[in-house]
């Protein structure tokens, strides 16, 4: 189904199903078996493999109802997947304190900080 | 803060006032929108400690917003398995929902109308939900609900495929519209199933009381629309709003095919449903709702006076297993279940039916 079209070797195939996203490190083959995707950097990371089996089950691949309005009154992009970079810093953090490379954890920790700053703004009161 | 499921025991909810347009046929309208926030893994794949900080960054900022003060929020993890049973009996969460692990919430307005789901299979699953045929009422609530929590939280969205979700089914605009109609005489003739198989072709799905998976019960039947994306809101709404009057048009001629064509024959069914009713000594859930959809028609066609259609509508979610135990205070296996229900049902109609169960 989907986006294994025909003329794809099983060697393409395997690779396509090893492929995987660079912030929740879902592969392929793990959401063609639970039918779930990790996160929504899935949709940009899987964006060719997926938008056949987009167009299968809705019979389109274009959005054109409701969307947010928040980013644009705040001067950010429309799309969050920036944001959603966040998953990646965290787990590169994580990463990073494990092996005390505590330089690469100070830098992601930044990066968090400015990312939370500029999409989350002060918590609420 | 947290809600007591007690106060809601004596109520019935929203969906069985029986109240609203066309409430004869149509139980409630419904609709429900997913969202997920940016800026975490999708719930299937959030660790524990994902889970939890999801919960209370939409907490948290929820509570924000306007609609925030009108809601009691429920702790479903915490819950006893009676009580998250009760609340799928209720249809303020899904069977899923009381089924997941980890750490989950729902958020309830006071009426039973709004309910927020929180880390179902996406982060978020907003449903509003009125009695009768009233999509537009629902759509302008939910709306302005959705844009009220849009300002204080970031959903996931892409400018292509629109607003994010766990399962490519919902990706678009997220949203799943459903009309619960009563359909018994539709079933009793035998026109049921053509009816079903002409909307799928035109792509609704058609599903039982509870929703997916699940066997229809008593004729209630959930029709919604199966895709998400490439269309608008309100063409999705209109796909399933334009059908309702004519399932309700077919209803109504075969209820008046009944009468007409089989009065001796149909008002004996509805007064034998309704001689079970108030005489079994041991009933299962899935008969007496059975008997009370034929009853509740038979009430409608004026076959059985002294009846009160909020008054079977209130038997039907409180004959259920988990609100029964709630009312009777105790746990019960099935079999004690059974006994007790259909003593709770005797001494229903002997108190004269309304008096002591309408208290909405
Ligand atoms: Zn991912």
């Amino acid at each position: 189904m989907g986006p294994l079209g025909v003329g794809q070797t099983a060697d393409e195939l395997a690779a396509l199903d090893q492929k995987a996203c660079d912030m929740c490190g879902i592969t392929f083959f793990e959401f063609r078996n639970q039918g779930r995707l990790g996160c929504p950097h899935d949709y940009v990371h899987f964006e060719k493999e997926l938008e056949p089996l987009i167009a299968n089950i809705h019979g389109a691949t274009t959005h054109t109802g409701r969307r947010p309005s928040r980013a644009a009154a705040a001067g950010l992009p429309e799309g969050t997947d920036e944001l959603t970079g966040l998953i990646g810093l965290r787990r590169s953090m994580k990463d990073a304190i494990a092996c005390e490379d505590y330089e690469n954890a100070k830098e992601d920790r930044d990066a968090i900080r400015a990312l939370e700053d500029r999409w989350l703004g002060p918590p609420p009161a | 803060m947290t809600m007591n499921l007690e106060s809601l025991t004596h109520g019935v909810g929203e969906w069985l006032r029986g109240t609203g347009p066309e409430s004869d046929i149509v139980m409630s309208s419904r609709v429900r929108l997913a969202r997920n926030v940016a800026h975490y893994p999708f719930v299937s794949r959030a660790s524990d400690q994902d889970r939890a900080e999801i919960e209370k960054f939409l907490r948290d900022r929820i509570a924000t917003a306007p609609v925030g003060r009108d809601l009691d929020y429920i702790d479903v993890g915490r819950l006893e398995e009676v009580d998250r049973q009760f609340l799928v009996e209720r249809q303020l969460i899904s069977r899923e929902h009381a089924e997941a692990q980890g750490a989950r919430g729902v958020a309830i307005d006071g009426r039973e109308q709004v309910s927020l789901m929180i880390n179902e299979e996406d982060h978020l699953r907003i449903q509003c939900m009125h009695s009768g045929l009233d999509l537009a009422g629902v759509w302008e609530q939910i709306k302005a609900v959705d844009d009220q929590i849009e300002k204080v939280v970031p959903y996931a969205f892409h400018p292509r495929f629109g607003y994010l979700t766990a399962c490519p089914t919902n990706v678009g605009t997220g949203i799943r519209v459903s009309v619960m109609l009563h359909l018994p005489a539709l079933v009793i003739t035998r026109q049921i199933d053509k009816v079903f198989r002409s909307l799928h072709k035109i792509s609704l799905a058609v599903r039982g009381l509870y929703g997916e998976g699940s066997q229809a019960m008593g004729d209630f039947y959930q029709i919604s629309n199966q895709t998400t994306l490439g269309k608008t809101e309100e063409e999705l709404l209109e796909q399933v709003g334009d059908v309702v009057p004519v399932l309700i048009d077919y209803e109504r001629r075969a209820r008046e095919f009944l009468v007409r064509e089989t009065q001796q024959n149909v008002h004996d069914q509805v007064s034998r449903a309704f001689g079970i009713l108030r005489t079994a000594q041991t009933i299962s859930a899935e008969e007496t709702m059975q008997l009370l959809s034929r009853v509740r028609m038979g009430v409608l066609l004026g076959l059985i006076g002294d009846v009160q259609i909020a008054d079977i509508n209130s038997l039907l979610v409180r004959t259920q297993p988990a609100h029964l135990q709630k009312l009777r205070g105790v746990e019960l296996d099935t079999k004690d279940r059974n006994i007790e229900r259909a003593r709770y049902l005797r001494q229903h109609f002997e108190a004269g039916g309304g008096a002591q169960a309408s208290q909405n």
